[in-house]
């Protein structure tokens, strides 16, 4: 059995396969057609929907319903483009988009409607003292959403005109009482805490661990992987707790890079410039921290910055607690020491100290919506130009993501002079053959990441009047 | 004018329908019974099927039946007309015989009760092939097979000759690579077969050509089969003709006796619903010693598939675009293993122009002339490779008005001059271009006793706006308001309405409409002067009609009171109106973009910043949904210029980015500032609206106009689309 709440009104199904999206359940089982899947991978938003969840019932979160396991939404409130009408009043998201010729053939138009009306409910978030900043949270929004028709004016123009306008009380939402948590399928486990998620994994020692589930799902839906078991981790309260430590902060490893964000800002700004650029709103929503370094991509986007800050991960699970430098985390391509029915628990992620700066720049085909073909993570302290305590690190430059020891020493103890640089560019080119791909060519990356170096050289080096882009 | 009626811009009549989730696409139709069907699809892309294993997955929970070749159901092939009504572009049926053309063909096709189950079915079927050398690209193609005389090519003059005596001369091969349309919607199909009768709900740019189609592949009196497409998740030119799902999927149902809903996975959009194909076109200009074009030849090879012939006709727009007496226009084309291309936005005219107008701006710098003076000087006044006049040509104005508000002047044309940063800016514009057609089309109206105005035709609305554009018609005609009009389209049991492509839509469908509605009103007229009648005895000619009412001597009724009072439901109208008159004139769109992009050659950054363009379509019926067009089609543009591109293995032909993750197409974040001028002529001699359509002429020209920005940016002049990273970094 599976239950949830559907634009107010409660539904109960019986339990879905454990990889069914939500997507499947909302069209297929339930003939709600209103929300569209376009791509079945999470790149176009064409299937959004928001989902409230029983720990924070204030807070929309707009979701990829084609990469939500089905069984996430148990207990949740789940609004679709189905429910925002009242009657025959349109909510303000919809009657901005009518207004503003927002739509023309009308197939993503849900999918954006859902992201706009997350992005109008949570507006007390939205912190609008400036059009800039507004822009910024607009473009966030629907920074997952693809349209192929309107080359997207009207529909921001829309957006604007909604979050700017002051609206009247609407009637307000008559919330269903959200039927309790509970899962009974067999085959899909949500445990609640982690005696019951170390009891699972004793059960079933092999069963892959669904996070987000953004990885996961895009495999049962583009390679039609089916599983016997799924354990999902997305119910942990141990698991998304963002704690302030000694010397750093404890990061649970189901905490989601949108609920990392505001910590991100306020302490580790290069980290949250990043952050506005993986993914899409809809993947941040879902995506944790535990699972981008778990699957070990070589191109995943965060896993160079934690080791550039020198990262520490909490393991758990079968082989007991441990601790141990994320340095030692990756074996070789998507392969880690985690073993199976171990989990990551947190990561242990170092203050900037003093004089200690961050940077991180990621090139893609693409501004948004798009993965790295190269990202580099460089950390060190700066005092006068002396670099100290270098630690920079790669995505899309070797089989894992990986540091460029080499390059570090180049770097450690210098002031990086233009010749310096040279030799940094050098030791870069000897230390890793790229890979090769539609992303991009291995030649390219290696140029690229040079090009980094060297744009590091120039952020050191300013000379007044040169903007610093604050993206790539 | 009332912001109801034309031109003004009445908000579109479907808005509603569309966010609320309740407009109805293909795959949201509920039917009784319905049955699910996924493909097994082709994993090499040349060769035969030797073998299929399928009992572990006719075994599986829920599956129906397996379709492939050896049970698949004999059918005919239609002859693929136009004209006729019939026409696919792969002719080819599926499951015909044991033969692999291309990736992603259907080997097979397993129906079973639920989506899911199907697809898991569908996976675990094991085919074994026997594989041969595919030709993976162009190259291989020429290769393997050489070239094929293509179609629509031209000659004036003596090229050849006059480009060895031009005094400055550019000579260049640009590519481009295989586009894959990829609307937001898949292609669907729901077929079942109600009485004896074919009903197939599909995604469709043509219902009316599919109908006719499957008549013939199954053997049907065409008035057995309905095709319906009411919305339709736009289509770019994949939906104008059937692809073989449908007619899997049409079987499927008949040999079963269920309906069958079949949706085309992201991943075959790519493969077996059509492409913008490859292309190579060589562009030699010369001019004399003043600059003007002597010698203009463009001769391009794009690659067809090895079952049908396509040919992308790059050279069109060159054969009169610029005056020039010595033309040469030649068309070929080269088979691979590719499924069958079709028709993209702006076929032929896309990456013709990025070819042309990229060569037009080589030849003015080698001339020593500004790009924009050097087209102004040169555009074409009437149509030289028809001798025959333009019926409305404003290119110069589109040209000046776009350059003035862009800022042209400003311009140091030396390249790598004019920074802000680190960014270098670059400035570039090309012209665009495209025919102005006009098709046969059916129409019908009903003036209703409850004082409603109906009209229906079988064509369709892809996202343009032609359900609200039908409705401002009728508002116009009939002076009846927006919320009291009814608009049905996409279903062929109504008139027959034109495929929804070519930017003829609205310039073929208001003219049947308008005579309609006025056949209409002279219907209720008619009805109103009989004995018995309101007006009894009132001569016709005297009755006048305004507003919905009709009058005369100062007695006024309104139409749904006439009807009533003589208990009739409505008075209707039906109405054909022909394809334009293509001996007198030449009809064209006309247009001109400016575009500024900024590049940082540390990142290989690049990003269009701004665009400018104006456009010259005729009258513009509705000023939101024409700049609605535009804006898209420049975006797309954006999307050809700078990361569209379908990219195959060259071992296997297979496409390795099938899907939105690694095939780019813009988002948000990519918009650069777009201002778009609407000129507002109307070219009454096309037709009475003197609107020529507004879909394609904005995607065309807007890749050149990024390439010659990039130029003066960057100095390395990039012939190879998209232009990526890569390309500017190693030409730096």
């Amino acid at each position: 059995m599976l239950s949830f709440t559907l634009n107010d009104h409660p539904v109960q199904c019986k339990s879905p396969a454990p990889e069914t999206s939500a997507l499947t359940l909302l069209r297929t089982t339930l003939g709600q057609c209103g929300t569209k899947e376009g791509c079945a991978s999470g790149d176009c938003g064409a299937c959004t929907i928001t989902i409230t969840s029983p720990e924070a019932p204030g807070r929309y979160k707009s979701v990829n319903a084609c990469i939500l396991p089905a069984h996430q939404l148990a207990g949740c409130h789940v609004t679709t483009v189905e429910g925002l009408a009242k009657e025959t009043q349109l909510h303000p998201v919809q009657q901005a988009m009518v207004e503003h010729h927002a739509s023309q053939c009308g197939f993503c138009t849900p999918g954006i409607v859902m992201s706009l009306y997350a992005l109008y409910e949570n507006r007390q978030e939205v912190d609008m003292v400036d059009d800039s900043h507004l822009d910024h949270r607009i473009e966030q929004a629907l920074s997952g959403n693809l349209c192929r028709c309107t080359g997207y004016r009207p529909i921001r123009d829309a957006a604007r005109a909604v979050m700017t306008t002051p609206s009247g009380p609407r009637p307000a939402q008559d919330k269903a009482p959200v039927p309790p948590a509970v899962s009974t399928a067999r085959d899909y486990l949500l445990p609640t805490s982690l005696s019951d998620l170390h009891a699972c994994l004793a059960r079933h020692p092999d069963a892959p661990l669904v996070a987000g589930g953004t990885d996961l799902m895009v495999e049962a839906n583009a390679r039609l992987r089916t599983f016997d078991t799924l354990i999902d981790l997305t119910r942990l309260p141990e698991l998304k707790q963002i704690m302030p430590l000694q010397e750093g902060w404890y990061i649970g490893g189901g905490v989601t890079f949108e609920a990392l964000l505001p910590l991100a800002e306020k302490h580790y700004p290069a980290l949250a410039e990043l952050l506005y650029r993986l993914g899409s709103r809809q993947i941040r929503e879902q995506a944790t921290v535990g699972g981008n370094i778990a699957n070990a991509s070589p191109i995943g986007d965060t896993p160079p910055i934690w080791l550039a800050l020198n990262a520490e991960l909490i393991l758990d699970g079968l082989s007991g607690e441990r601790r141990l430098p994320l340095d030692e985390f990756f074996t070789g391509y998507r392969t880690t020491v985690l073993g199976a029915g171990n989990y990551i628990k947190a990561l242990i992620l170092p203050s900037l100290a003093r004089h200690q700066a961050l940077w991180v720049w990621k090139l893609s085909k693409r501004r948004d919506d798009d993965i790295s073909a190269v990202l580099m993570a460089a950390s060190a302290t700066v005092t006068g130009d002396r670099l100290d305590h270098v630690r920079i690190a790669f995505g899309g430059m070797a089989a894992t993501p990986a540091r460029a020891p080499a390059l570090e020493q180049v770097l450690e103890g210098h002031r990086l002079t233009a010749a310096r640089l040279a030799m940094a560019r050098q030791a870069l080119a000897e230390e890793f053959t790229p890979l090769d791909d539609v992303r991009a060519s291995s030649t390219y990356r290696r140029i690229a990441a040079g090009n980094l170096i060297e744009r590091l050289y120039w952020h050191l080096n300013a000379v007044p009047g040169h903007k610093e882009l604050t993206h790539a | 004018m009332s912001d109801q009626t034309l031109g003004a811009g009445p908000k579109r009549i479907d808005g509603r329908l569309k966010v609320t989730g309740q407009a109805t696409y293909t795959a949201d139709h509920q039917l009784d019974n319905k049955a699910h069907a996924y493909g097994v699809f082709s994993t090499i892309s040349r060769g035969r099927i030797t073998g299929l294993a399928l009992e572990v997955a006719r075994n599986m929970p829920g599956v129906i039946e397996i379709f492939h070749h050896g049970n698949f159901p004999a059918l005919h092939h239609t002859p693929s007309s136009m004209a006729g009504g019939n026409k696919v572009e792969e002719t080819r049926l599926p499951f015909e015989d044991e033969r692999i053309y291309y990736d992603g063909q259907f080997v097979a096709l397993v129906v079973a009760e639920r989506f899911d189950q199907a697809r898991a079915a569908a996976q675990a079927v094991t085919v074994r092939y026997e594989e041969e050398t595919p030709r993976a690209n162009l190259e291989q193609g020429l290769t393997a097979h050489g070239t094929r005389e293509g179609k629509g090519n031209h000659s004036r003059g003596n090229a050849k000759q006059a480009f060895e005596s031009g005094t400055h001369r550019m000579e260049a091969t640009y590519t481009t690579p295989v586009e894959t349309h990829n609307p937001m919607e898949m292609h669907a199909t729901l077929a079942h077969w109600p009485n004896g009768r074919l009903q197939v709900f599909e995604s469709s740019q043509g219902v009316v050509q599919q109908k006719g189609a499957m008549a013939k592949i199954f053997n049907l009196a065409p008035h057995k089969v309905e095709v319906i497409s009411t919305f339709i998740g736009s289509g770019f030119g994949s939906k104008l003709w059937m692809w073989p799902h449908a007619v899997a999927a049409a079987a499927a149902s008949r040999e079963i006796g269920r309906p069958v809903e079949l949706v085309v996975p992201r991943s075959q959009m790519f493969t077996t619903t059509g492409h913008r194909p490859e292309t190579k076109q060589t562009l030699k200009l010369a001019t004399d010693e003043q600059g003007r074009l002597v010698a203009l030849s463009h001769h391009s090879i794009s690659n067809t598939s090895c079952t049908d012939q396509y040919v992308e006709t790059c050279g069109s727009v060159t054969k009169s675009l610029y005056s020039c007496d010595n033309v040469s226009v030649d068309h070929r084309t080269t088979q691979v293993n590719r499924g069958t291309p079709t028709s993209m936005r702006a076929p032929g005219a896309a990456p013709g122009l990025f070819a042309l107008e990229s060569a037009v701006d080589e030849m003015a710098l080698a001339a020593g002339i500004d790009p924009l003076t050097f087209r102004l000087d040169q555009f074409a006044d009437r149509d030289e490779s028809q001798d025959l006049p333009f019926s409305s040509n404003h290119i110069r104005e589109t040209a000046e008005r776009a350059a003035e508000r862009f800022g042209w002047h400003q311009r140091n044309p030396k390249i790598k001059s004019m920074r802000e940063g680190r960014e270098i800016i670059g400035y570039g514009m090309a012209a665009c271009n495209w025919e102005a057609l006009k098709r046969p089309c059916d129409a019908h109206v009903a003036l209703r006793a409850d004082g409603t105005v109906y009209a229906s035709c079988a064509t369709q609305d892809i996202g343009t706006g032609t359900y609200t554009i039908v409705a401002q018609t009728l508002v116009e005609l009939t002076g009846v308001p927006f919320e009291r009009i009814e608009v049905e389209l996409g279903d062929t049991s109504y008139p027959k309405g034109p495929i929804s492509g070519g930017s003829w839509t609205t310039a073929t469908t208001l003219p049947a409409i308008a005579e309609a509605t006025r056949h209409a009103i002279m219907e209720l007229k008619t009805r109103a002067v009989r004995s018995g009648g309101p007006f009894d005895g009132v001569d016709v000619a005297s009755l006048n009609f305004e507003n919905g009412v009709l009058s005369h001597n100062g007695k006024q009724m309104s139409f749904a009171e006439v009807l009533s009072s003589m208990k009739l439901a409505n008075a209707e109208g039906d109405a054909h109106t022909e394809g334009a008159d293509t001996s007198k004139y030449s009809y064209r769109s006309f247009g001109t973009h400016f575009v500024e992009v900024r590049w940082d050659p540390l990142l290989a950054n690049l990003r269009v910043a701004r665009v400018v363009s104006a456009i010259d379509v005729g009258r513009v019926m509705n000023e939101k949904t024409a700049r609605n067009q535009v804006e898209g089609a420049i975006v797309m543009g954006l999307g050809m210029a700078m990361f569209e591109h379908t990219e195959y293995d060259p071992r296997t032909a297979r496409v390795v980015n099938n899907n939105y993750a690694e095939y780019l197409v813009p988002v948000h974040a990519d918009q650069p500032e777009i201002d778009v001028i609407l000129l507002d002529y109307p070219d009454t001699a096309f037709n009475e609206f003197g609107a020529r359509g507004i879909g394609e002429i904005g995607i065309t020209g807007l890749a050149a106009a990024v390439a010659n920005a990039v130029y003066h940016a960057t100095g390395i002049r990039v012939r190879d689309l998209p232009i990526t990273k890569e390309r500017l970094m190693a030409g730096a």
